[in-house]
This record gives C-alpha cells, structure tokens and sequence, in this order.
C-alpha cells in the first residue's frame, strides 16, 4: 500500500487537532478491518493515519451511564456478544454483532467503527437504530450527541463535522419489557456480507420499531404504532400489509453485486413477517 | 532507515525489537521483518484467514493490522505453539487426522484452533465451525479439520510422550528455535 | 508412530513441516538479495498500446528495470502447452484484462509498486468480447491473430475448437422419437483459486537461469525455458516446491518465462509473488 505518516496520540484533544488539522487527508484508525483494505486498494490515500487506540479517554467498556448504556469508542464486536447486558437487554445487537465478519474480524472489528464506516449493510446499524442509538461525538466545537437516524447520510457518509472523533454510542435504558431480534439475508451461510438486514423491536403498548438495511443508500427506521404488527390475532396477510406500506421507502440500488432489487425488496418482507413474529414471542416471554 | 518507526513487542514469547514501516502490516513484518514465514498471504482483505495469528489472546488476521499497532502487544504465530520440542495437542490432532492436504491454510486453521480451544475447551460442532468460519480451505478439508479440533479438545491441556518430536533432524535450525535471530533486512 | 505397510499408520510426508509453519513455499523461501517484481497492466479486456513510458518509473530510487515488449528477442518469444500463442509480455495489444504490458522490478516491493503506478502507458481501447454470443458472431473482433494459427481450420474466428459427437441417423430418429430432448447447456467461468496464489523466482546460475514456481509440472517448464532462453536443458534448472493448491491452474508456464528473461537481463535474482485477483487474471477459465 501507500505509503503515510502514522500518529498515535494520548489525549483526545490532540486526536481532534490532528483530524481537524488534516481534514480528508488524515484516517481515524480504530479495528482497520474497513481502513486497511481501502488503504491497500488505495481508494483511500490519507497523507495521515491517526491510530486512536491509545487516547487516554477513549475504552472498549460497556456500561450504565446516566440512564444509558454507554459502549466505548474502542468496544469491538467480541465484547459485544459477550457482554452478559447487551445479550439480554439489546439481544438484535449481538445477534447483529455475531453476524458480522468471523472471529477474527470481530476481535479488532469496533461498533463505533462499523457505524462510522457507515456502509448501507452495517449489520449493527439496524438494531442500534430500533434500541433509539445516539452516538457522542467530540471535535473542535465541543462534545454534542446525534441521533442515529441523523448520523447516517448515505453510504460512507455521516453527519460527523471535520475534526470530530466518536467517543462512544449510547443506548437508552429500556423502560419496561422489550422483544427484540435481528435478521439478515446472505448469499451464504457463513462469512458473508449481508444483501438485506433487519431489526425488529416491539414493546407492550403495540409499537413496532423496524430498521431494514442494505436495501438502499442507508439503514431506515420505520415505525408502526397502529399495533397491527404487535397483535397475535392479526393474520399474517394483514400484517403484510403493513408492512408494504412501512417499506414503502426501500430503494435497493439497481447496480448492487450482492442481490438484485426485487430479490431485496422480497426478500425485506419475508424478514418483516418472521421478525415480527419473533419480536412477539420475545415479548410475551419478557412480561410472563 | 527513513520513515522507519521502533517497536518492541513478545513474539512466541520472545522480546523483538523491529523498525518497520508505517504502511507494512503486521504480516509483512512478521513474514519479512522477522522471517516468520508460517502466517501466509492470500487475500489480503480478512477474509480467507491464511494469515491468522493471535496477538494479546485473541485471533487476528494479520493482514488487517499494521505492524506498528502490534507495539507492545504478545503475539503468537503457528511458530510458537509447539513447546519444548512437542507438538501442540492441536498441532498432533491434525497430523493424526490428515487435516493437512496443500498445507497452506493449515497454520491459520492451527492459530484458529489455539484460540478457539482457550476460549471454548469443549466445543459442539457448530462452535467448531464458528470458530474457524474464518478460515477457508480450498482443498475442502473441512471434515478432517473439524475432526482434528474435536480431538484435540478431548486431548485437554495435556502434552505427553505420545506427542511427536520436533526433530531437529528433520527441520534443522529453524524448527528447533523457530523464532531463531534473524537480521532485519 | 511409523508403522509401514498396510494396516500402519505412518507419519505423512510434510505432515510436520506443515502443522509448524516449517514448510516453505515458493514466497517463503529466503530472498535477501532478490529485486522485486511488480507487473503492470491496463483496466480494459482490449488495448492497442500505442507508447509505454518508463522514465518516471525508473527515476524512482531503488528501481532497476522496467521490461516491455521492446526488451524482449523479435519476434515476440512465445509459448504454450497446445499452442505456443501466449507472449511472454503484451506486445502491440492486449489480449484480455489484466494482460502485463511491462513489469518492474526494484530493490523493494514498495519501490516496485509505486514504479509500477509511475509507468504510463499511452493505449487505446479497442472493443472487445464480452459474451459468448459476442464472441461468435461474425463480425466479432478476432481474439487471436490468425498468423499463430496456422493450418488450424478455425484460424479465423474466435472459436478454438469444436467438437462434434454424435452417431446414427438423427433425422429418421427424430421423425419417429416420441420424447424429442434438446438443450444448449453452459456455465459460468471458473477458476481454481488455489489458496496460494502463483509465486516466482528466477536468478542467473552459471550460464544458465535456475527458477523456482509453484508449477505442477516442473520439467515441462524447464523444457519452456530452454526453449525461450535457447539455452540447453542441462543450463536450466527448476526449483517446484510443493504448491499450496493447483488444481490444474499451476499446471503450465504463466510469469516464470518473463522472469527468465529478466534474471538475465539484471543479472540478478528477481522475484514475483501475485496478489490473489491477479492470479485470477493470469489463470483463465479452464485454462492450465
């Protein structure tokens, strides 16, 4: 690859001086699982590779802060699915966590990372959406917090300004049961980058929240609060209903390599009625 | 030489010193730098897991990091499961099950294998598959590989007598001390 | 553990080099001394090659040479296992995508890759065949020059071979069959994709040339080089250490005849290790 000038630094404020300095000349590294390939490719040439894994503020922790759980800048897919909390509160995102690359890519693979990547088929990004996700971030203005659903702009796009550096994502505490399940769609089992995801988080009032992924330039979340989706007694044509209406936004891109549209947009609906489904009894498990 | 940066890290439990380029990863260096030739390059973009090492207990593939953010860090290499002279319960599991056509994929499924095993002593199947997803094998040895890995579980942490030498003999110098002094280039 | 005969279990041969990373490949093997190779090739199927221009490559530190077709015996020296038709380097257009133009090679890989970006090549797309059907329609660009096909029936199209099996009288037969079967079967293009990718060397020994491939067929090659470098067998040696998978796809000559050349025109060990989708370039569908 291209030769570049390699920085470590230990305190934020000298990440955010050198990204902001640099601009679209220097790279935050964090898992390089994404960065390496583009930097051996060369459809990134960074005159400067800033290495955050050694910022003092920076960790790979998950825990409760302020009525949130706060996952790290550093916090890879490993920690994740490991983590005893987000295996029972926030079970789609370690669903999601598990689906993404192999153990090797998830040991350095960071959620920060995958969302700041911000590829249309993010595994994590549909459940970080459905959970209400907000990523903190820190830059030459100060620190500001950013929905989810705003960050994403398109693919490799995000609402993050020159300088800034993502601290961490958070996720509220749920206030009362949840059933919740993520879903994705490959061309093999196994290793394989998803050509349609979805998350499904439903809560005892009738609301659905849904974020599909991969069908479009970015991860959407839609949300059903008619409770249609939330009902047993509902059959499932009706449900499907719905859910067209829901999805009436998807726009899987006619060149993508992985599946055609009409395979995705098919595909999306057959994931909506297995993940409501889902959604259901893991909720009726939650409040019996 | 210009550009180069120092690091410092345990390589099979051995300190190394290295100047290494910012831009060459970490299996770059450890192939050219320290002329551990075991980890392998193939795809280069993580996903056929030839160059798998385990750097501070976990599984990576090296072709994913750059050297210089292994400063610091334990790494170990195919080179460095066998011990005094014995073979890994792992590494004997493979030759007693044939896992090994070609060979090249071999020492990422082995350093694959280490980490699982630590991590899970007793894995299903389905962990056994979990756990190497990340390592291809185009001769499709798969079931002899999978059966090496369920066998060498059964071993436990054991080495004994019925594990086969290292032979010197065999391998001459660089089996003997694998991570023998190599002068950087 | 070296019971012999039928019923033992006998340690397999390279077991142990095997399980301890011991076993050297062809990129393995010690190199110290050895110029780095790096080919370069256009991003189109079909090109005439109108100017290479190498000053810039060669200005580089550490670069030693940059082979084209004009340094190379006239005419072009080729070779082949049924027909010597495939030139050791392009010369005047390129065949097929990926095809080398020129090749570098330099006291480093960086120094080879960056040289190998620095060669400009002034070429002119020519249209190409993309499908089969494009392929055989008869006023299909001609993939291979008629002048290396002589006495062969087909030297006029695109058509390699064709083969005919049939036998009775079809015609009656089909008058009388009840069940008429038809059918135009294909498949897609294939490739061994063995998991080592295609490595070289090649270094003056003597006054011959020694090379080291992952060939499959090592006397077959050394026959080649003989015959491109005329020089006799017994001032060619080959080095064939065991590849790491074949398939067929290692079975002929492809870069080693170029790194012959030059070995001898450096007076050097030169060295070329493929990266993955350059070994699916130099391999083609069903080819050896």
């Amino acid at each position: 690859m291209r030769a570049f000038a390699y920085e470590r630094p230990t305190r934020l404020a000298d990440a955010v001086a050198l990204l902001g300095g640099h601009g679209p000349e220097a790279r935050a590294l964090a898992g390089g699982t994404d960065l390496i390939i583009r930097l051996r490719d060369g459809t990134l040439r960074p005159q400067v590779v800033v290495d955050v894994k050694g910022i003092a503020e920076l960790d790979g922790d998950i825990r409760e802060v302020d009525g949130h759980v706060r996952f790290g800048a550093l916090t890879t897919m490993t920690d994740i699915l490991r983590d005893e909390r987000v295996r029972r509160d926030y079970p789609a995102l370690a669903e999601a966590a598990l689906f993404v690359g192999s153990v090797q890519i998830r040991n350095r693979a960071t959620l920060v990372g995958n969302m700041c990547n911000a590829s249309p088929a993010a595994d994590t990004a549909p459940a970080l959406l459905v959970y209400g996700g907000r990523i903190v971030a820190m830059g030459p203005n100060g620190t500001r917090h950013v929905p989810l659903d705003d960050f994403f702009v398109r693919s490799g796009v995000t609402t993050l300004d020159r300088g800034e550096l993502v601290t961490a994502i958070e996720l509220p505490v749920a206030d009362g049961p949840r059933g919740s399940v993520h879903l994705r769609r490959t061309r093999r089992r196994g290793h394989d980058l998803a050509s349609v995801t979805l998350a499904v988080s439903m809560t005892r009032d009738g609301t659905t929240r849904l974020s599909y992924g991969s069908v479009g330039p970015r991860p959407v979340v839609v949300v059903d609060e008619t409770g249609v989706l939330a009902d047993r007694r509902v059959p499932d044509a009706d449900k499907a209903g719905r859910l067209h209406e829901l999805f009436a936004d998807a726009s899987p891109s006619p060149t993508s390599m992985r599946a055609g549209p009409e395979y995705r947009l098919a595909m999306l609906r057959v994931l909506g009625l297995r993940g409501v489904t889902a959604a259901i009894e893991r909720l009726g498990a939650a409040t019996s | 030489m210009s550009g180069r940066i120092p690091i410092e890290l345990t390589v099979n439990g051995r300190r190394r010193s290295v100047d290494v380029l910012a831009h060459h990863t970490l299996l770059e260096v450890l192939r050219e730098d320290l002329a551990l030739t075991g980890a392998k390059e193939c795809c280069l973009v993580g996903e056929c897991g030839a160059c798998t090492v385990i750097v501070n207990g976990r599984s990576v593939d090296s072709c994913l990091m750059l050297g210089v953010e292994a400063e610091g860090s334990e790494v170990t290499t195919v080179e460095g499961l066998a011990l005094d002279g014995h073979l890994s319960p792992v590494q004997q599991a493979f030759l007693d099950s044939g896992a090994a056509q070609c060979g090249f994929c071999i020492p990422g499924q082995v350093v694959s294998a280490h980490a699982l095993l630590a991590d899970v002593p007793n894995p299903t199947r389905a962990q056994v598959e979990e756990g190497l997803a990340g390592n291809l094998c185009r001769c499709a040895g798969y079931e002899q590989i999978i059966e090496a890995v369920q066998a060498a579980a059964r071993f436990g942490d054991g080495r004994d007598a019925r594990h086969a030498q290292v032979v010197e003999a065999t391998l001459g110098e660089r089996a003997a001390t694998p991570d023998a002094e190599v002068a950087p280039q | 553990m070296s019971e012999e005969g039928v019923g033992g279990s006998p340690a397999r041969v390279g077991g142990l080099g095997r399980v301890t990373g011991t076993q050297l490949y062809v990129a393995d093997m010690p190199h110290e001394d050895a110029l780095h190779v790096k080919l370069v090739a256009l991003d189109v199927a079909h090109a005439r090659i109108r100017g290479i221009d190498r000053a810039a490559a060669l200005a580089l530190p550490g670069v030693r040479m940059v082979m084209t077709a004009d340094d190379l015996p006239k005419p072009m020296p080729r070779f082949g296992p049924q027909r010597k038709d495939r030139p050791v380097l392009a010369v005047g257009e390129t065949k097929y995508h990926g095809e080398p133009i020129a090749a570098v090679a330099a006291e480093t890989l960086d120094a080879a890759e960056a040289a190998a970006r620095l060669v400009a090549v002034d070429y002119q797309e020519l249209s190409a065949v993309h499908t089969l059907a494009a392929a055989l329609a008869p006023d299909a660009p001609r993939v291979q020059d008629p002048s290396l096909r002589p006495g062969d029936p087909c030297a006029e199209t695109n058509v390699l071979h064709e083969h005919r099996y049939g036998w009775g009288d079809v015609d009656a037969a089909l008058t009388t069959a009840d069940v008429v079967v038809e059918g135009t079967y294909s498949f897609p293009m294939v490739t061994q994709f063995a998991i080592e990718p295609h490595a070289f060397m090649a270094a003056p020994d003597g006054d011959g040339i020694a090379v080291w491939s992952s060939i499959q067929h090592p006397y077959w090659l050394q026959r080649v080089i003989a015959d491109l470098l005329q020089l006799p067998l017994a001032r060619v040696r080959v080095f064939a250490p065991d590849p790491g998978g074949a398939f067929g796809g290692k079975q002929h000559a492809k870069y080693e005849p170029l790194l012959a050349f030059m070995a001898r025109a450096t007076g050097r060990q030169v060295r070329l290790v493929l990266t993955l989708e350059e070994t699916f370039q130099a391999v083609r569908r069903g080819a050896s």
